[in-house]
């Protein structure tokens, strides 16, 4: 018989609690690695990251970029800008051409059914469609989400910022299961698809010089059939054609008083102020919704992003190895990503669009911003 | 393959595209169309009508 067989259950007892003893010292020195101590330099730490949280800071970024693009949309309905007359802002002026190629979708209509465009998204389908390929666009589709990810979602999208704002209501977000979020991911890319499919058609039909037969099904399904997300653009619906109607008298009167004029609206109005009535009743329950389900600017560059030099990075030995009970990663993702589920290391993930909540809501200084 | 190597090939396929863009001058298409919305404040805006 071996000696431990011999053992006396004391002395097995006594082993086993040796055996706990070390493993709550090493659980215990773990902690004290991840939580410093309460120092003085603690709490001046504390204080100012309690000031200049990330939450804070990219709200304010959100909420310039926000108060701009509203203006811009309510000077294209205006007809002049006050403040550039003023000469506020005529020194800004030589930054109207880089707007072009950011990935903010926020497109101006000159005419309902045909959306133009800032935004690289518009202008892939603008200068496709005219028989081009869009190279410096698909330049900024490359250049941007290998360098900084999907970080314009996050911290510049005017609409995702207004989602934000949508889950700071009362009304209690839910979540979804894995499968029903895998089978709504396919909407964008269903959207992102067929708006490439148009535009490779129109495009090759107009540089082949076959586009006069396509003529009379382009009049049947206007813009539809050429930059057809700029016409049903939720944010375009957003910035400019509901300032458009408020300024021009059309919506008070229906809030007012009854008025039937909207009944006469073309089919394309009521479809584009319906798209942005679900998508904004969507963000009220689910955390950015649309950039989750619809939004195939942010598919496009997630498609890119995955293979960002940016990303954000968990530490397994600092989280505990995965078995950090509270997860608040996880749970403060706004579009439902797994954190604590994925592999340690860069999290290459094209959903992610760089908020930080994760990092900010980490106890364990267990996830990190990566640049490598 | 590395995911690194993949990321750089992208930036420079993105660089290349970007450059040749410029070089055959189709940032002046936009800019064109940018310009519309500039010389609009002088001509006046073209109305989207709902």
């Amino acid at each position: 018989m071996s000696e431990t067989d011999t053992e006396s259950p004391e002395k097995q007892e006594r082993s086993r609690d040796r055996l706990g003893s070390r493993f709550a010292r090493w659980k215990q020195s773990i902690l004290e690695r991840t939580r410093p101590h309460k120092t003085l330099h603690y709490w001046v730490k504390k204080a100012f990251e309690e000031i200049l949280a990330i939450r804070i800071i990219r709200f304010i970024f959100q909420l310039i970029v926000f108060l701009l693009l509203f203006y811009a949309g309510i000077t294209y309905v205006l007809g002049y800008d006050p403040l550039l007359e003023s000469g506020l802002f005529a020194g800004l002026a030589f930054l109207i051409p880089i707007f072009g190629y950011i990935p903010v979708v926020f497109d101006m209509p000159h005419g309902i059914a045909q959306g133009t465009a800032t935004g690289f998204f518009d202008i892939i389908q603008l200068i496709g469609q005219a028989g081009m390929f869009p190279f410096i666009a698909l330049g900024a589709v490359l250049i941007i989400p290998i360098l900084i990810g999907r970080s314009f979602c996050g911290w510049v999208c005017p609409f995702g910022f207004i989602q934000d704002l949508c889950s700071l209501t009362p009304i209690r977000t839910r979540t979804v299961s894995k499968q029903t979020n895998r089978l709504l991911s396919w909407i964008k890319y269903i959207f992102l698809f067929t708006t490439l499919f148009f535009v490779l058609w129109v495009g090759l039909s107009t540089f082949l010089g076959i586009e006069a037969g396509l003529v009379y099904s382009l009049n049947s399904a206007g813009g539809f059939a050429t930059a057809w997300w700029s016409v049903i653009s939720p944010s375009g619906t957003f910035f400019v054609i509901v300032p458009y109607l408020w300024l021009n008298g059309v919506i008070s009167p229906i809030i007012t008083q009854w008025n039937p004029s909207p009944l006469s609206w073309a089919p394309i109005m009521w479809i584009r102020l319906i798209f942005l009535l679900i998508v904004l009743v969507a963000a009220l329950f689910y955390t950015r919704a649309y950039c989750r389900w619809i939004c195939p600017v942010g598919t496009l560059m997630g498609l890119v992003s995955q293979f960002s030099f940016l990303t954000v990075s968990r530490s397994a030995t600092e989280c505990l190895h995965g078995r950090c009970e509270e997860q608040r990663c996880t749970k403060a993702c706004p579009v439902g990503i797994d954190v604590i589920a994925q592999p340690p290391g860069k999290l290459y993930h094209r959903d992610c669009i760089m908020c930080l909540d994760c990092v900010a809501k980490c106890g364990y200084d267990a996830v990190k911003v990566d640049y490598s | 393959m590395n995911r690194r190597v993949i990321a750089i090939a992208l930036l420079c396929l993105g660089i290349s595209a970007f450059a040749f863009g410029l070089a055959i001058g189709q940032h002046e298409l936009v800019r064109s169309w940018l310009q519309y919305f500039s010389d609009a404040y002088a001509i006046g805006f073209p109305q989207p009508i709902p």
